[in-house]
C-alpha cells in the first residue's frame, strides 16, 4: 500500500517521504509530501486474509503559503478518485520556519 | 491534537425506535458511555507518554516545560449538529504546540508510535466499542426482563 500512496502523491510532481525521514543536514524542497502509516487492520475468513483497512496520516509542507489550501484540495480530490478517503485538514509542524504545513488523516481499503 | 470519539445521532435514534425508548434517556446513557471511553483511552495515553520517545530518545519531559500538564484530566462532551456526543481525547491543543510534534512528527522527528497506538490502534477502537457495548447490553436488559 505505501508504494501505491507514494505513486499516487508522486503524480502531484512532488517528492514524498516517510515522515521524519529527513536529517538535520537534508534541505527541505520547496513543497512536498510525506506519510505516516498509523494502522494496518486484516480481517479474515476462512483463515485467509480477505480486507485490509490502513490508516495513514498525509502531510503537506510548502514555503508558498498561496499554494496550500489548493494544493490540499487537489490531493483530497486525487486520492478520492483512487478510492481512498480523507479527513478534513489541520495544521501541521514544520521544523523550518520557511515552510509551513498540513496533515490530515487516509483511509484505505484493499 | 488528539482523538475525537463520537456517538452517532442516528445510532441513537435507531437505538430509541427499535426498543421503544425516549431519546433524552438514550442521549443521558450515550454521555455516560463518552465518560467512561473518556477516562479508558486518556488514560491508556497518559500512560504511553510517559514512555514517549522522541528519534530514538526518552522524551525529558523538564524539557519541555509544562506540556505535560496540558493533557485532558476531564471529559468535555459536546452535542454534535443533528444530535449526538463527541469527546476529545488527548491535549489541550490550545495550551501547548509542542504536544503535536511529540505525536505527529515533523519532516526530521519520527511521529511517536506509542502515543499514535494509544489513539488510534484496532485495540483502541475495539477498547471503546467495548465500553459503548457494555453501556448499552447492561441499560437494554431492564426492558428483556
Amino acid at each position: 500500500m505505501d508504494e501505491q500512496l507514494i505513486t499516487l502523491l508522486e503524480t502531484r510532481g512532488l517528492p514524498c517521504y516517510k515522515q521524519g525521514s529527513l536529517t538535520n543536514e537534508d534541505t527541505y524542497p520547496l513543497s512536498f509530501f510525506t506519510f505516516f502509516l498509523t494502522s494496518a487492520d486484516e480481517e479474515y475468513y476462512d483463515n485467509e486474509p480477505t480486507i485490509c483497512k490502513y490508516q495513514y496520516i498525509i502531510y503537506y509542507y510548502t514555503n508558498d503559503i498561496t499554494t496550500l489550501d489548493e494544493e490540499i484540495r487537489q490531493t483530497r480530490k486525487l486520492l478520492r478518485d483512487n478510492e481512498i478517503q480523507t479527513s478534513m485538514p489541520v495544521d501541521a509542524l514544520s521544523d523550518e520556519d520557511t515552510h509551513i504545513g498540513k496533515m490530515f488523516f487516509a483511509y484505505a481499503t484493499k | 491534537m488528539g482523538k475525537t470519539i463520537t456517538f452517532t445521532g442516528d445510532f441513537l435514534r435507531m437505538k430509541a425506535i427499535e426498543n421503544d425508548i425516549e431519546q433524552s434517556v438514550l442521549d443521558a446513557l450515550a454521555q455516560e458511555a463518552l465518560k467512561d471511553a473518556f477516562h479508558q483511552i486518556q488514560g491508556n495515553f497518559n500512560q504511553a507518554i510517559t514512555k514517549l520517545k522522541s528519534n530514538g530518545k526518552t522524551v525529558n519531559w523538564d524539557k519541555h516545560g509544562d506540556v505535560k500538564s496540558t493533557l485532558l484530566t476531564a471529559p468535555k462532551i459536546k452535542e454534535m449538529k443533528g444530535g449526538g456526543y463527541r469527546v476529545y481525547v488527548g491535549f489541550d491543543i490550545s495550551q501547548s504546540l509542542v504536544s503535536q510534534y511529540l505525536i505527529y512528527g515533523t519532516p526530521r522527528i519520527k511521529p511517536s508510535k506509542t502515543a499514535v497506538n494509544a489513539m488510534y490502534s484496532k485495540k483502541t477502537n475495539q477498547e471503546i466499542s467495548r465500553i459503548f457495548e457494555a453501556h448499552f447490553d447492561e441499560f437494554l436488559s431492564q426492558y428483556l426482563t
